[in-house]
């Protein structure tokens, strides 16, 4: 059984990199992430409650919320954050339309897009908007960051 | 930010679960059984609670069971609501699953943490209310099967010590006409105001509700009202709202008047929908 | 070369996109101390005891601070607020003591185990009821306090903390000459800034007498001069670094954060202390949106033409002033909304309630008093049985006219309302409003809204600019303002590339401000940014543009007037192949010889906005902004008049911004508004329970407009009427995007309806129960 009770050595893949790293069973992946070992602070926290979707990461092809998900629980994961998706189209594309304004709410989103491409063939209006609701921003109109996600579903074909 | 101190077990049976948990409830841990974690996180980080160890279940091999068996469909407690969605076994627990909280959110939450939670609302039980399920439950000599209709009376009942490990219906529900309708203040994501599960055997409709009252409830009463199939659907849907025991609340999201205001004229488009075809 | 007017991409943008930018708490120091402070449970209670044993147990605490520790009040107008605490809580959420601790979790933990003893008082938890006769005196010594800003004029035993009058016209006033009066009131909520990144700041004191200070602010000048007054330093002591701030919204231009951390760092010998609000705190302890109750008298010949005007305005300001009296002023200056009126009688007050205390809004008031004005307009227009717009136009402000307070109007320094609403007409295919049938219980219905802003700053508010170039040529661009979103820092470099004649992207500004080493920039609020820091770009680019062709001219043996600047080049204008390049005088000219003459060159501007005055105490008399914005913002709704459900089909933004800068950027801010304004229209309000408590601190239940949410197609289009005086013309627009979609939402939903939809956010709850709702 996995016990732990105190300061732990755990192995995380972030990014397609394997760190050994000391945690305590109560940090979340978000504090895990964004702490001096690692400082990838693209995750931001927004309300640590699992409301905003700042914090959002990819785990395993699926997005989750990194303040609602403790540390320890992420080992043995495939972890990615925004900045593993440097120079890939979704950033490119909320770049391109101006999808972000403060962009403090950005990588979250990114990440959601990124996750519905994985797991989505063929997205549509409803799909984009269904995933993408998990986030809020306060910046821009959404409708720029709905354009961006279709213009990096239609740069990888949609479907077709 | 969260307090110190909350030690981690991941075991791995149901009985590794449930001594784990008593030696540390006799330590004096106040311990907790962890699902999606997405409860006790919100509720530890206002100082509502203080577990000083969290079980998880999610590595017993049952309680991450997701399968159709021969005349079963078997749910694990520790599936996500994401996961039911995809797989889509059952359609009315999909439509019912597939608006708790938000896309991102429902990668983590599970069944069995929300069936449990300690919010009025625990939508994803709503279809189980309406159909003759087995519950699986872990307790210290390991897995006993009940009804579910006994676990569950607005909120779940076991034992201190004890956790849902899986759900298990027969197959044929998935065959029933259904539907599923959430109602909320305005948004789309967001607790409800009522939420309404439905379905229709041969001549009767049976419906549960979460957010309407302080707990998910159904009645007999209400289901006799709904399936008067010789009434106009407007007609039954008042009476069925006259019909609910429970007392509608009022909260931030909408006055008790409102409620059944909603309700009603929900029932009423629910009833359409499944008498539709006749 | 053209860069204004070009879709410049935000220099900002690849760092955002990668996740890369930094804001304030993303580069943490290890060794750092937290501070977490114990918020009130109680809306009005005087504070019995505090007992602080148990949270000083707990390990790894270094302090805990309580109102005792800090007896001295704060404000950026009145000092009426302790900054814990002083005998009583005032609102729910107050921050009554402070815990100092290694880690934020055993602050948290020790900050939730501080024990106190309440004696509740009595609740004013409106606005009526802080106007009572006997009602309960919040601030029973408002007329000791010291004022730091004149002007403000608080009331001795009563709950108002300010007063604004404005008297225009004749004093026997023109109702009789009224063929039509009619009245109209309106009430909007507090709202939240909800900014994504929540507030925080951390502070160190070092020994040599230095104080660092990096938070979220938008005004970091502000917090330098606030903390030395307070704390009796001499302001070059105080250093604030603000980093890109993740939203701001007018929420962080209060000050209250930087003050708690300064203290907290006191009390543990100056070690570095950071203050991170939880989101719950960001919402409950710092301050929100202000609430408005507005009632409006207005009177018109019946051909439409507006006569008379009789206005109150009483903001529900919460629990302590901060910028409420300034934001009175605002609301007081342009009251009327942009519509030419004669006979003007108006009072604003502001209101102490125990409510979360209130700051700085996008839009500074403007937007609850749009919403009060255009449902007057409309009311009147349904009265006098006119077309909405049409009544709009013939009232609509026009240059020769004065405002409220009698500026004068020109033909720079008003947009053209007239052109922004027969643009809107034909944008939005302008019905009149008429209700069209779409489906058994669906309607559409247009509404149609108009605004006008002006800044309101301060007389003295001042804003600079220094330029220094690299070897290679390239230049380095330095301002004061910070960027929270909008695309600051981009415009004032498409300015000054534009200035130069040289590519915006060899122009480099830094992202982040620090006052010691920036120039001031007043604060950046009030949309005021492109207008003072462009002025100063301005004036930096021609001290640059000068020293370039001074040391040209003796390169290139001329005189500086027979060169010209343009493509990183100084050349005869006759003969541009006679020319230097940046790179050859950036740092000196050298001879061919060897010998090297100037220096570096290093250019600075700087701007102070003229003309500007106080407003009269018994007459508002004063020219309260340098210019004045004005649009007009339209909806196309679709109403389900069986369940009162209603969507957003069409949004409609028209502005004067004078000259767009960069089309993509003024149309992606205002758009940015124009959801937000429609957020608050459909959802958005602080909920306080009958005890005052703060209900919805969370955004699980504080709900904003999310994705599918938005409307089905935003329409946004400018009309260009230069304000001669700012850069290329140029009018603010950060802001404005915001301010009349909630009136228009709600003058559609009222035609829908048959209703007066006077009480925002309107959910399909509130309409139903309009609509009759039980009885219905
Ligand atoms: C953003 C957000 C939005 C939400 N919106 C909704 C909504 O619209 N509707 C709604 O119904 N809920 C909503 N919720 C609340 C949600 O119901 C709970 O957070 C969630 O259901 C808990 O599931 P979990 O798997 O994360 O449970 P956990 O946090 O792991 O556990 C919840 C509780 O159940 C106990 N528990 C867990 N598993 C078991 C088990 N197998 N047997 C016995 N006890 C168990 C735990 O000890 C704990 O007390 C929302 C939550 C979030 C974060
Ligand atoms: S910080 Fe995780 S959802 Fe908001
Ligand atoms: S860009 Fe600021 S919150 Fe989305």
């Amino acid at each position: 059984m996995k016990s732990i009770t105190g300061a732990y050595e755990g192995v995380f893949h972030i990014n397609g990199q394997t760190r050994r790293m000391v945690v305590f069973p109560q940090d979340t992946l978000l504090s895990l992430l964004r702490g001096h070992a690692v400082s990838l602070s693209g995750a931001k926290p927004g309300c640590e409650n699992g409301d905003c979707g700042a914090c959002t990461v990819v785990l395993d092809g699926l997005p989750v919320k990194s303040c609602m998900k403790l540390a320890v629980e992420s080992e043995d994961t495939a972890i990615t954050t925004v900045e593993g998706l440097y120079d890939t189209e979704v950033p490119k594309q909320f770049l391109d339309k101006w999808a972000f304004q403060c962009g403090y709410c950005t990588s979250g989103f990114i990440l959601v897009a990124y996750a519905m491409l994985l797991n989505t063939s063929r997205v549509n209006d409803a799909i984009i908007t269904e995933w993408l609701r998990s986030n809020v921003c306060r910046c821009t109109g959404y409708q720029e960051i709905h354009e961006a996600v279709w213009a990096a579903a239609n740069a990888r074909g949609n479907g077709t | 930010m969260m307090t110190p101190l909350m030690a981690y077990y991941r075991p791995s049976t149901v009985t590794e679960a449930v001594t784990t948990f008593r030696q540390l409830r006799q330590d004096g841990h106040h311990p907790a059984y962890w699902s999606g974690g997405t409860e006790i996180l919100t509720r530890r980080r206002l100082h509502e609670i203080y577990p000083g160890a969290v079980v998880d279940i999610k590595g017993i091999p049952e309680v991450g069971q997701h399968a159709v068996h021969g005349r079963d469909m078997i749910f694990g407690a520790g599936i996500s609501l994401w996961e039911i969605a995809r797989a889509d076994y059952w359609p009315l627990l999909t439509a019912t699953a597939d608006r708790v909280a938000d896309h991102t959110s429902r990668v983590q939450i599970t069944l069995g943490g929300n069936i449990a939670s300690h919010l009025p609302y625990r939508e994803a039980v709503l279809p189980w209310m309406l159909v003759d399920a087995t519950a699986w439950v872990g307790t210290i000599k390991g897995i006993q099967t009940r009804p579910f209709c006994k676990l569950f009376d607005g909120r779940l009942v076991l034992a201190d010590d004890e956790f849902l490990v899986a759900l298990q219906v027969s197959r044929d529900v998935a065959s029933f006409p259904y539907t599923s309708r959430k109602m909320t203040r305005r948004d789309w994501v967001n607790y409800p105001l009522v939420s309404i599960s439905a379905t229709k055997d041969v001549h009767t409709i049976h419906a549960a509700f979460s957010g309407y009252a302080l707990e998910p409830f159904r009645d007999d009463a209400i289901d006799r009202v709904l399936s008067e199939e010789d009434l106009p659907y407007a007609v039954r849907a008042e009476r069925a709202v006259a019909a609910i025991p429970r007392k509608a609340i009022s909260d931030i999201h909408g006055s008790a008047a409102y409620r059944k205001f909603v309700t009603q004229y929900t029932l009423a488009s629910i009833i359409e929908v499944l008498e539709g075809g006749q | 070369m053209k860069v204004i007017g070009c879709s410049i991409p935000r220099k900002d943008a690849r760092d955002k996109v990668t996740g890369r930018a930094k804001y304030n708490h993303d580069i943490t120091v290890g060794g750092t101390l937290y501070a977490v402070p114990r918020l009130a449970e109680y809306a009005h209670a005087a504070i019995k005891n505090i007992r602080t044993v148990a949270a000083l147990k707990v390990e790894g605490v270094r302090a805990v601070l309580t109102g005792q520790d800090t007896p001295f009040l704060v404000g950026e107008v009145l000092e009426d607020r302790p900054p814990l605490a002083h005998g009583r809580v005032l609102y729910w959420g107050e921050p009554v003591a402070l815990v100092v601790a290694d880690s934020e979790e055993k602050a948290r933990l020790a900050a939730s185990l501080i024990d106190i003893d309440y004696e509740p008082l009595p609740v004013v938890n409106s606005i009526d009821e802080a106007l009572k006769p006997n009602a309960p005196l919040i601030h029973p010594d408002v007329d000791r306090y010291t004022i730091l800003n004149h002007p403000v004029y608080p009331k001795s035993h009563t709950n108002i903390a300010d007063h604004v009058h404005v008297r225009k016209g004749p004093t026997d006033p023109l109702w009789p000459q009224c063929d039509v009066v009619i009245e109209s009131r309106s009430v909007l909520p507090q709202i939240d800034h909800m900014a994504m990144e929540t507030r925080s700041a951390t502070v160190e004191i070092l020994p040599g007498g230095r104080v660092l200070v990096h938070s979220t602010t938008q005004a970091p000048f502000a917090v330098q001069k606030m903390l030395a007054h307070y704390f009796q330093l001499d302001q070059g002591q105080v250093v604030v670094m603000a980093p890109l701030v993740g939203g701001a919204f007018g929420g962080k231009a209060a000050v209250q954060l930087e003050i708690l951390a300064y203290l907290a760092s006191r009390a543990v010998g100056g070690q570095m202390v950071s203050v991170v609000n939880s989101r719950e705190q960001d919402f409950a302890m710092s301050p929100v949106g202000t609430g408005l109750d507005a009632h409006f008298r207005l009177g018109a010949r019946d051909d439409g033409k507006i006569l008379a005007a009789e206005i109150t305005y009483r903001l529900d300001i919460g629990a302590y002033t901060d910028s409420a009296p300034r934001i009175a002023r605002a609301i007081a200056a342009q009251c009327t909304g942009p519509y030419a009126v004669d006979n003007v009688k108006c009072d604003v007050l502001c209101v102490y309630t125990n409510h979360t205390y209130t700051t700085a809004f996008r839009g500074f008031g403007h937007m609850p008093m749009t919403f009060a004005i255009e449902r007057a307009i409309e009311k009147l227009a349904d009265a006098l049985k006119m077309d909405s717009l049409a009544l709009r136009l013939m009232n609509a402000i026009r240059p020769g006219q004065s405002s409220p307070t009698k500026a004068r109007l020109t033909a720079s320094n008003v947009g053209d309302l007239p052109k922004a609403l027969n643009a809107m007409a034909k944008l939005i295919e302008w019905n009149g409003g008429k209700v069209m049938k779409v489906g058994p219980h669906l309607i559409r219905v247009q509404g149609i809204a108009s605004f006008w802003k002006t800044s309101s700053s301060p007389p003295d508010a001042v804003s600079g600019a220094v330029i220094t170039m690299n070897k290679d040529g390239t230049v380095n661009l330095s301002i004061g303002a910070v960027e929270c979103g909008p695309g600051t820092k981009t415009t004032a470099a498409q300015i000054l590339a534009e200035k130069l004649q040289m590519p915006v992207d060899r122009v480099f500004v830094h992202l982040d401000v620090n006052t010691e080493v920036d120039p001031e920039h007043w604060k950046t609020v009030a949309s005021l940014s492109t207008y003072m820091v462009g002025k100063a770009v301005e004036e930096a680019c021609k001290d640059l543009i000068r020293q370039l062709k001074n040391l040209a001219a003796i390169a290139l043996k001329c005189s500086p007037s027979d060169l010209a600047v343009a493509g990183e080049k100084v050349f005869l204008r006759d003969d541009p192949q006679v020319m230097v390049r940046f790179s050859d005088i950036a740092h000196g000219y050298r001879f061919p010889e060897g010998d090297t003459i100037g220096g570096q060159r290093i250019a600075r501007g700087s701007f102070v906005i003229r003309h500007l005055n106080l407003l009269d105490e018994e007459t508002g008399e004063g020219r309260p902004g340098p210019g004045w914005t004005v649009g007009v913002q339209g909806v196309l709704l679709e109403v389900n008049t069986e369940t009162f459900d209603y969507r957003v089909v069409k949004a409609a933004s028209v502005i004067d911004a004078g000259k767009v800068l960069n089309p993509q950027g003024a149309k992606s801010v205002v758009m940015g508004g124009m959801c937000q304004g429609l957020s608050y229209a459909t959802r958005e309000s602080v909920v306080y329970g009958s005890d005052g408590t703060f209900l919805n601190r969370q955004m699980r239940s504080y709900r904003t407009v999310r994705m599918g949410e938005q409307p089905e197609q935003y329409l946004v289009e400018f009309v260009e009427t230069p304000q001669i005086d700012a850069p290329f013309g140029a009018r603010p627009l950060g802001e404005h995007g915001v301010l009349a979609m909630p009136a228009a939402v709600a003058n559609a939903l009222s035609r829908a309806l048959g209703i007066e939809a006077n009480q925002p956010p309107f959910v399909p709850e509130s309409l139903w129960a309009l609509a009759g709702g039980e009885k219905a």
